[in-house]
């Protein structure tokens, strides 16, 4: 046993310094020791090698070694998640460990044993009913791995449910916030295959790495991506960030379509319309790149929404309350019920924040009566108005007045902005949008190059399609003008068979 | 044109698209009885004289006018419809007499008028039916011999006749049917003018226009051009008018030359431009417009020196002297509703003058007292600046709809302007741009990429995976 792990801890050892070796040294040693485990894995005593292996140093004889424990514990349990791997047991504890310490290299060539290794933490945590243990342990291997985030795989699917399921919305931002830009598929760009590199080297591009080949992501389907992206709504709903959750779910109503609607875009349409309501007080407008059919199968299905905000937009309150009660058995079945409940007090927000616009001052009894709603007093409105304003969503100020009544008057102007602070939130906020946008423009560019709209590739292009001109142009003048374009065209059919 | 009012452009427009897609059978009479005829009553007396009044027009539109005052106006009713009867029976529309009668039947039920003369009918409808028969005979018969003028003529004569018995739509038939066979620029032009002149009637106003173009785009001598241009511009500015463009309404009409004078009576009259023209520029130009444009147009004050009333609204108005130039147009109200063109125009026309003299009276102001507003647009209210009074309500309309850009303090009783911070909008636009840009191109590259990764949401792939469960997130959120 001790001749095993002094070969497993030699090479991993030698890996370490990878400074000093070639990329492709490294890629034949790494070769080779998982040949030798995978070869001798019968023999191996995997309880003494974890105990005495680092996992940040010997990331691959740990992660096998782990695997193997759990298999031998699964086939002799009859159970795909033993008690040793429950939170708070012997292997939890080295998993988590592991999960928080491994060295992002190592792992990619071993990416199927890291992907079952983060199902099963997640299996266990979930069977146990504590997800939460499993969220925060998932998400710092996901940046581990691959710290820009850039690809989608179907271990974010799993993360972002677990998040969903443990209410820990707030510990999936780091994650959501990377913004995705690629899938993981089977196949690798053609022309990828014929830039050799070693999977360890720092230019192998992410989507070769994660893609199938490397099996750090099961193959996806379109259910993965579109479930991926309203997750990712749902929990920007649940923190109340309505834009950037409104953003997610466009996403997932605009994925492209090839002949039927799924019925995880309807939900995110559903939730769509409800969150526009919530944060802006109106309908979110459908965004440009969605297809018409698609559209119209999204509106006929959720008719009941369309007449919720319907009645919301225009300010009808009484028609408001009737239709969250017609539609309280469909709120339940879409599980939408507590987006509908929180209608009543945006409605009431954005009521006094019309007034806000209409008026510059007034009493909480003229309020009271233009609002009609459940602020009939203006004691309540006096409330609302002060929650309203502790949380900064309305610039206003109260004064209790002596005179007549004790009345309270409302001034809707709040403290004004300082100039400096102000100039300084703008400039913070360019330089984030600046950072933003520079995301997007590499996603365009390499996008465009994957599509060979590349620059060089146009222009390569419009050298090869240069015809041979001036030949047939006076001949056309004295035809007139409909033959001139006929026979333009006959050039550009002699130009292609050249 | 941005300050007119959404809900009285989708009015206008609504009432607009009726006309065009009844043009087959409707013509005006029917029109305004079916859009507004019933709804405005008029009881205030108006200004003009009767008999002075429609001594001003010759043709079918004096029946149509008078009809449209005896229907409407509480004062002149009986007076209005026996002069329509009158009217009637010395044409030849039977349908109008009748119309006629049973309206003054309505209103005077004792009257001797109100009794249909039913010899007088049964003759008329025999003597049309024959003259019908004779100059259809005629028609044929011109078209046998191949003459063109005579079958020119014979159309023009059976186009005529159509227009006299009131069946509009066959009369501009017969007058379209001419245009093959006119040989002079002369003969189009006035073919052209009686299709105007029945499109005019029968409230096809995009016809109108068509037709005008036309007219505009022929190639006659310039003498026959100058005679033309007013008649052509006037009834462009009516058409424009009627289809709620009041701006090119205005153009039109102020560009309509002094010289049309009385000769285009069976439409219009000069008084009837100067009123439709300064109104509709009242209604859509600013201050330094309507000085340059009305008020300092030679030819157009020819018109305003027939309307003075018009030349007076517009130079309060250029003065900033709101409340006259509303008072004078408070007090012709009456005259202007029952204008058988103005009639369905002059409710938005006011709201929209209205408006823009609150906008206009604010301009100079960063806090004005609701006190000296009301004084200026709605004196005589009770408690002026009270929540619930009229004008107070009027100004949160007009705020709300984005209108005014001032905000009320009803604790100090004045209406307070918004500070406006160029720099602030820009930056703010700069982001909301910004962040526009960056939400859509990250949807369209992942577009890109979910159809180069080929995960485009598909149908069979669903029925396989179906089992896999995707409720249980979903509870999560409840």
């Amino acid at each position: 046993m001790a001749e095993s792990l002094s070969y497993l801890t030699s090479v991993s050892s030698q890996l370490l310094s990878v400074d000093k070796i070639s990329d492709d040294r490294y890629d034949c040693q790494i070769r080779d020791l998982i040949a030798y485990i995978k070869r001798s894995d019968k023999s191996l005593d995997t309880e003494f090698l974890l105990n005495n292996l680092n996992p940040s140093q010997h990331t691959l004889p740990y992660l096998f070694m782990l695997n193997l424990r759990v298999g031998s514990l699964q086939k002799k349990t009859r159970n795909t998640s033993p008690d040793e791997i429950k939170p708070g047991n012997d292997l939890w504890v080295k998993a988590v460990c592991f999960l928080r310490t491994f060295d992002p290299i190592q792992v990619r060539y071993a990416g199927n044993e890291w992907r079952r290794l983060i199902e099963l933490i997640g299996q266990a945590a979930e069977a146990a009913a504590k997800p939460f243990l499993a969220v925060q342990v998932i998400r710092d291997a996901i940046l581990r791995l691959d710290s820009l985030c850039g690809i989608l795989s179907s271990v974010h699917v799993i993360f972002l449910r677990l998040c969903l399921l443990s209410r820990s919305y707030s510990y999936a931002l780091p994650v959501l916030e990377r913004q995705i830009f690629h899938f993981s598929t089977g196949q690798v760009q053609a022309y990828r295959k014929y830039i050799d590199h070693p999977l360890c080297s720092k230019n192998t591009p992410k989507d070769f790495f994660l893609s199938d080949a490397s099996e750090l992501s099961v193959k996806l389907t379109y259910r993965d991506h579109v479930q991926y992206f309203l997750y990712g709504g749902m929990i920007y709903m649940a923190l109340k960030e309505w834009d950037k959750s409104l953003h997610w779910l466009s996403i997932v109503i605009t994925s492209p379509v090839n002949d039927s609607v799924s019925k995880i875009m309807i939900e995110a349409y559903k939730k769509r319309m409800l969150a526009g309501l919530l944060g802006h007080g109106k309908l979110a407008p459908v965004p440009k790149t969605i297809s018409s059919h698609v559209l119209k199968v999204f509106q006929s299905l959720t008719k009941p929404y369309m007449s919720l905000s319907e009645a919301f937009e225009r300010n009808d309150f009484p028609r408001l309350r009737a239709e969250v009660d017609i539609g309280r058995s469909i709120w339940r079945i879409d599980n939408n019920e507590g987006l509908v409940s929180q209608l009543y007090n945006a409605y009431n927000s954005f009521l006094v924040l019309k007034l806000g616009r209409t008026f510059s001052a007034l009493t909480t009894a003229d309020v009271a009566q233009q609002a009609f709603t459940s602020l009939e007093s203006s004691s309540k409105v006096e409330n609302f108005v002060a929650s309203l304003v502790m949380a900064g969503y309305l610039g206003a100020t109260m004064l209790h007045l002596k005179s007549p009544g004790n009345a309270t008057m409302l001034h809707f102007s709040g403290l004004p902005e300082t100039y400096i602070t102000r100039e300084r939130g703008v400039r913070a906020w360019l330089a984030k949008e600046g950072q933003a946008l520079k995301m997007i423009t590499n996603g365009v560019d390499q996008c465009s190059n994957e599509l060979k709209l590349g620059n060089e590739n146009l222009q390569l292009v419009s050298k090869n399609q240069r015809w041979p001109d001036s030949s047939g142009k006076s001949g056309g003048n004295v035809i007139g003008e409909a033959d001139g374009i006929g026979l333009e065209i006959d050039e550009d059919i002699m130009g292609d068979n050249n | 044109m941005d300050y007119m009012q959404q809900d009285a452009f989708d009015t206008v427009s609504a009432q607009n698209a009726g006309q065009v897609a009844g043009t087959g059978s409707a013509d005006l009479e029917n029109m305004t009885m079916n859009v507004t005829g019933p709804l405005i009553r008029v009881d205030d007396p108006p200004k003009f004289e009767l008999e002075s009044y429609i001594a001003n027009y010759t043709g079918r539109t004096r029946f149509n006018r008078l009809y449209l005052i005896g229907t409407c106006s509480t004062h002149l009713s009986v007076e209005a419809l026996k002069a329509a009867v009158a009217e009637a029976k010395s044409g030849r529309d039977v349908t109008r007499y009748e119309r006629a009668v049973r309206a003054l039947a309505d209103v005077a039920p004792n009257d001797a008028e109100a009794n249909p003369d039913t010899t007088w009918m049964d003759h008329m409808k025999k003597s049309v039916k024959a003259e019908t028969d004779r100059l259809e005979h005629e028609l044929r018969g011109y078209k046998n011999n191949l003459i063109k003028e005579s079958i020119r003529m014979g159309n023009e004569d059976l186009g005529q006749h159509y227009s006299q018995i009131g069946d509009l739509s066959s009369a501009s038939k017969a007058f379209q049917r001419m245009r093959d066979y006119c040989t002079t620029p002369t003969h189009i032009a006035s073919m052209l003018f009686k299709v105007i002149n029945v499109s005019i009637e029968r409230g096809d106003w995009l016809n109108v226009q068509s037709n005008v173009i036309r007219l505009r785009n022929l190639q006659s001598k310039q003498e026959e051009q100058a005679k033309n241009q007013p008649k052509m511009s006037a009834a462009l500015g009516l058409s424009q008018l009627h289809s709620g463009s009041y701006l090119d309404a205005a153009n039109s009409f102020l560009g309509t030359d002094a010289s049309l004078g009385d000769s285009y009576n069976e439409v219009l009259t000069s008084n009837d431009v100067a009123v439709y023209g300064g109104l509709c520029a009242l209604a859509s130009m600013d201050r330094n417009e309507l000085q340059r444009r009305v008020l300092d147009n030679n030819s157009f004050r020819n018109f305003l020196e027939l309307e003075p009333q018009i030349r007076r609204a517009i130079s309060f108005f250029c003065n900033s002297k709101f409340r006259p130039c509303l008072e004078i147009l408070e007090a012709y109200q009456a005259d202007y509703l029952l204008d058988v063109h103005l009639q369905r125009h002059v409710q938005t026309l006011f709201t929209r003058i209205r408006t823009k003299s609150i906008q206009q009276y604010l301009l100079p102001f960063s806090c004005v007292t609701l006190e000296s507003m009301t004084k200026m647009f709605s004196p005589g209210s009770e408690s002026p600046t009270d929540t619930s009074s009229p004008f107070v309500q009027e100004l949160i309309g007009l705020i709300q709809d984005g209108t005014l850009d001032a905000r009320i303090d009803l604790e100090k009783k004045v209406l307070v302007s918004n500070q406006v911070h160029l720099r602030k909008e820009v930056q703010d636009s700069v982001l909301d741009s910004l962040e526009n840009y960056a939400r859509e191109a990250h949807i369209r590259i992942l577009r890109t990429n979910i159809i180069q990764a080929g995960l485009e949401v598909r149908a069979d792939e669903r029925k396989q995976r179906d089992e896999r469960g995707k409720g249980s997130a979903f509870d999560a959120m409840r």
